[in-house]
């Protein structure tokens, strides 16, 4: 009698557990942290938007955005995570619009569908392109390197942050346009290949403004060019690709947010009102200042249109240019 | 070679055969400026298969000594004695394992917290032949404890349980 | 402002009592993040960090950020030690003597020493660090994709030493171990490999995953086998403190150790794990009683504990001088900064000299807290061996589980878990080291991919990894290496033909 007694005592206390255990899921959107997915490494320039926006979100939501790193694959693995999670708005991807969506599904087989699987949410900043060399170098502009490799005829070597990247392909499209052997080193990010530029150990670099700038401000870096139409704001002084005789330019890397295909709509738009709402806020506009990133809204729709245009873009000048992965 | 060893050889070695043909025909193994993504791995298993013939043969040489067991401590009851618990130490070793098994095939179907109460239970009454009652209250403690730490000190996302939700 | 100046003001920073009170809380939070398997350092600052943004100013959140880093650095060695569990890749090498002198009823000596060991060159590296910054940070620029290959295949030799009686078995299962890290989406070519068509296979097998797996439940499933037995580890509990005799062997190990961390630590990648890796062969060469080592010997322990305290205490620098993270851990920590608008970088120290130095003097303050924190603990860890095994085996079994869940938040990773437990269980009973295995696992990336880096830097050619002055010296040690391991060995062989050759 007794055991009966205490054995369903405790039983009960753990079923009591149990049932207060569990989130109901028929709450408000959003009613639970909403994570955040970077697929590249801690530290680097999108992981630094998703974290000046991860402070200002809290601002216009109750639920906070919860940062979590997925590097790998240049982007693709944390992405692929994504696109395969519950389209519940619980899980988002920043960073969407960079080289594994707009460029790498030109040249790869990719395991999912940038543009099938994803909806786009929120256009959010976009980090140019640009090319340096250490300041010891003896380039001091594109012309010089141009120079140099068709006289010396030996290959001009670059790092770049990923293989197939925006970064790689504005490179090697520099080299093609310019008739000249580039090779692109690819690392693990941009924090990793603009480190080995300052270590001295390639000709040149790619990478974005955010990445370059303290240590062009160090003076360890010649800024040579710029791969835009035109110039761009944080860097006034650096030409462009285009302004030294070589017709080459991206978009750059685009970093907005997207979510997996079947999310709600309701959920969308409201991310994206609440996205609208922290580019709108001073104090990230500041933050953005300090990180040298550009702030540059757009909202679903006009988002989703926009990725189309430049990946079409991209593809473009893959086409033209006979850009290949070996 | 005891028969396990030699399994084991034999893994090896088949092994490296499987990779270097693996990276050599699918994986690619590149040219020297610029190395493929098989590269590594064909080394490798070029590598596996060296070593495993070389282990073969470095095992055939050997003469059988009876230096004691230096590296590992010789302790080991080798699974056929019957213990003070009345269970030969293999089979426990088995439930031990199907115990894990089946704790990671339902922790996503029924949630962490059950699935845990039945990992607990199941190993206090199978793996440990504990009474009944005894199982009961380390598995509910342990459950609990482990419960308000993950979920609330540490604030780690675990499954809930669907059939609920 | 000169150094001495610096420091002063540094301290009076430290030293605040609400810094001092983040520092503890960094402190413990590390600690019992090092001790719980699968929750790293840089996970749990992840973790943290947006606590960290009501605060103010950056000065208390780097602190505990830092506090947290180095405290999961003490905790990692802990559960090494007790029960075979790495807590990361540093602490794999401490797991192959500090188990065993927990087996041999030496749990409290193995625990103390590490933590001497840890406070020890954890301060050293900070005075060092506070001396010597900028002129290694710019050391630590200069290795490029030749150097860190080298650098890494060093590492890897340096595993072979851990391989135990059979050099053959014990290269075969590294080679398992680059294998492994091969599996998932090269960076380099962006193709996958290895996956076989499973979706999980594509983004790699996680670090913890594989070392707990092989070490910590290859280890439980031994031991249940070895039903009886088991109760020799829980009752020949022992001394708590190291004795007189363990500190004056210790001593030179740890020595070495901080200094082998500290030049090491400073070089981005790898730098804590190869850090313990050169240390443990290193004191393995230099001992007059090597074959202790493997069974217990307690320099295996201060050793690697030293090295791999002073490489985390050095991977700050490129921090703080250069503004370059060297590992995840610390990316997160520039993160914070950057967050709050401090760049680390050349301009830190006059820009904010006070989070400058005030970092600087909170590290030394740190690592007084954590051996206060950590020593009196000892006693109570192991303690933690008394508990049965019925409840033990399983409780760690949950605990890891749970910790490799929270990696990515599938049950694939709960399943290789146990795929890797049964593969060290296979070992274990093979009596091959798998010691190897993990450390090759997380050398493997940088191995191959600083090799292709270089080939496509040199336009093929090998040459570029002797024709550079730092990778040529690597490159030289290594080989200096090889041939004294033959050397010893045909030494060891014409003496003794009968006894088995094991090169």
């Amino acid at each position: 009698m007794k055991r009966i007694l205490v054995s369903s005592i405790i039983f009960t206390l753990v079923a009591v557990l149990m049932v207060g255990g569990t989130a109901s899921a028929q709450d408000k959107f959003p009613s639970k942290p909403i994570t955040v997915i970077v697929p590249f490494s801690a530290g680097g320039s999108t992981d630094l938007l998703a974290r000046a926006v991860e402070k200002i979100w809290p601002k216009s939501s109750p639920q906070p955005l919860v940062i979590v790193n997925k590097p790998g694959g240049g982007g693709v693995v944390g992405t692929e995570f994504v696109v395969r999670s519950k389209p519940d708005g619980y899980t988002l991807f920043l960073g969407y619009g960079s080289g594994h969506d707009v460029v790498m599904p030109h040249l790869q087989k990719m395991p999912y569908d940038p543009y099938k699987d994803l909806v786009a949410v929120s256009r959010l900043s976009i980090h140019s392109v640009v090319i340096c060399t250490g300041a010891k170098s003896e380039f001091n502009s594109i012309k010089d390197m141009i120079a140099w490799a068709k006289k010396e005829n030996k290959p001009v070597t670059s790092s770049v942050s990923t293989k197939a990247g925006a970064v790689d392909i504005s490179i090697t499209a520099l080299g093609k346009e310019a008739g000249i052997n580039i090779v692109t080193v690819p690392f693990a990010g941009g924090a990793d290949a603009v480190t080995t530029l300052a270590g001295g150990h390639v000709m040149i670099g790619g990478g974005h403004p955010s990445e370059v700038m303290p240590h062009i401000k160090a003076g360890r870096f010649k800024p040579l060019a710029v791969a835009l139409p035109e110039r761009d704001a944080s860097l006034p002084n650096v030409p462009t690709l285009k302004e030294q005789g070589v017709n080459v330019y991206t978009w750059g890397s685009i970093k907005g947010v997207a979510a997996p295909a079947a999310t709600p709509k309701e959920v969308v738009d409201y991310l994206d009102a609440t996205f609208k709402k922290v580019c709108g806020d001073d104090e990230f506009k500041k933050m953005m200042v300090d990180l040298d990133q550009p702030i540059m809204y757009q909202d679903s729709a006009a988002f989703a249109k926009f990725l189309q245009q430049a990946y079409g873009d991209y593809g473009k000048l893959i086409k033209d240019l006979n850009i290949s992965i070996q | 070679m005891s028969r396990g060893e030699n399994i084991a050889n034999l893994v090896t070695i088949a092994l490296g055969v499987f990779v270097a043909y693996h990276s050599y025909h699918s994986l690619k193994l590149g040219i020297l400026i610029s190395p493929g993504a098989g590269f590594m791995p064909f080394l490798c298993g070029v590598a596996l298969m060296v070593l495993g013939i070389f282990w073969r043969i470095q095992a055939f040489l050997l003469k059988p000594s009876r230096h004691a067991d230096r590296f590992h401590d010789a302790q080991v009851v080798e699974g056929t004695a019957e213990t003070s618990a009345g269970l030969r130490p293999r089979v426990k070793l088995c439930l031990a394992f199907v115990t894990t098994l089946a704790y990671a095939f339902l922790f996503e179907r029924i949630g962490f917290l059950l699935s845990t109460l039945v990992f607990m239970l199941g190993w206090q009454m199978l793996v440990e032949r504990e009474r009944w009652l005894k199982s009961i209250i380390i598995t509910a403690l342990c459950a609990a404890a482990m419960y308000t730490l993950f979920r609330y000190l540490l604030r780690v996302e675990l499954p809930s349980n669907p059939l609920f939700s | 402002m000169n150094i001495f100046d610096g420091i002063i003001s540094g301290f009076f920073i430290a030293l605040t009592p609400g810094n001092l009170l983040f520092a503890f809380l960094g402190a413990l939070i590390g600690t019992a993040v090092g001790v719980l398997p699968g929750l790293g350092p840089a996970a749990t600052i992840a973790l943290l960090l947006p606590i960290t943004y009501s605060i103010p100013s950056p000065v208390p959140a780097v602190i505990m950020m830092a506090g947290i880093y180095y405290g999961a650095m003490y905790g990692g060695s802990t559960t090494s030690i007790l029960l075979n569990l790495p807590g990361e890749a540093a602490s794999v090498v401490t797991c192959i003597d500090g188990y065993k002198m927990a087996q041999k009823g030496r749990a409290g000596p193995a625990l103390g020493i590490a933590a001497i060991g840890s406070f020890i060159a954890g301060t050293v590296s900070v005075v060092g660090l506070t001396l010597f910054a900028p002129p290694i940070a710019e050391f630590a620029l200069s290795f490029g994709p030749p150097e860190k290959f080298s650098l890494a295949l060093l590492g890897l030799l340096m595993a072979v030493t851990l391989s135990g009686d059979s050099i053959t078995k014990g290269l075969v299962v590294m080679v398992l171990g680059l294998l492994l890290s091969a599996v998932g989406i090269d960076p380099i070519s962006g193709k996958s490999r290895f996956d076989f068509g499973v979706t999980e296979l594509q983004s790699g097998f996680d670090f913890v995953t594989i070392a707990v797996g092989v070490f910590g439940l290859g280890e439980i499933a031994y031991n249940l086998e070895r039903e009886g037995s088991v109760e020799i580890i829980t009752t020949k509990v022992g001394q708590v403190f190291p004795k007189m005799a363990d500190w004056a062997k210790s001593r030179l190990a740890i020595l070495r150790g901080t200094l082998i961390g500290f030049f090491i630590g400073i070089i981005p990648g790898g730098g804590a794990v190869i850090s313990s890796l050169v240390s443990y062969a290193v004191e393995k060469k230099i001992s007059r009683h090597p074959e202790e080592f493997g069974q217990g010997a307690i320099e295996g322990v201060a050793g690697p504990e030293s090295a791999n305290n002073a490489a985390s205490s050095a991977s700050f620098i490129p921090l703080l001088t250069l503004g370059i993270p060297g590992n995840a851990a610390i990316a997160m920590i520039f993160a914070c900064l950057l967050i709050k608008g401090v760049k680390p970088g050349p301009f830190l120290i006059v820009e904010h000299p006070d989070v400058f130095w005030g970092v600087i003097a909170s590290m030394y303050v740190g690592n007084i807290m954590l051996i206060i924190l950590n020593l009196p603990l000892v006693g109570v860890w192991v303690q933690l061996l008394r508990v049965p095994y019925g409840i033990l085996a399983p409780v760690v079994i949950l605990f890891t589980a749970i910790g490799s869940y929270s990696i990515a938040n599938q049950a694939f990773d709960l399943y290789a878990l146990i795929a890797f437990g049964v593969l060290g269980y296979v070992l274990r009973r093979l009596k091959i080291e798998a010691g190897p295995l993990p450390l090759a696992f997380i050398l493997g990336p940088m191995i191959e991919g600083s090799m292709r880096q270089s080939l496509l830097m040199s336009g093929g050619s090998f040459l570029i990894f002797v024709s550079r002055p730092i990778s040529f010296t690597i490159v030289g040690l290594f080989t200096l290496f090889v041939l004294g391991q033959v050397v010893f060995a045909v030494r060891r062989a014409r003496r003794s033909p009968k006894i088995e050759t094991a090169v």
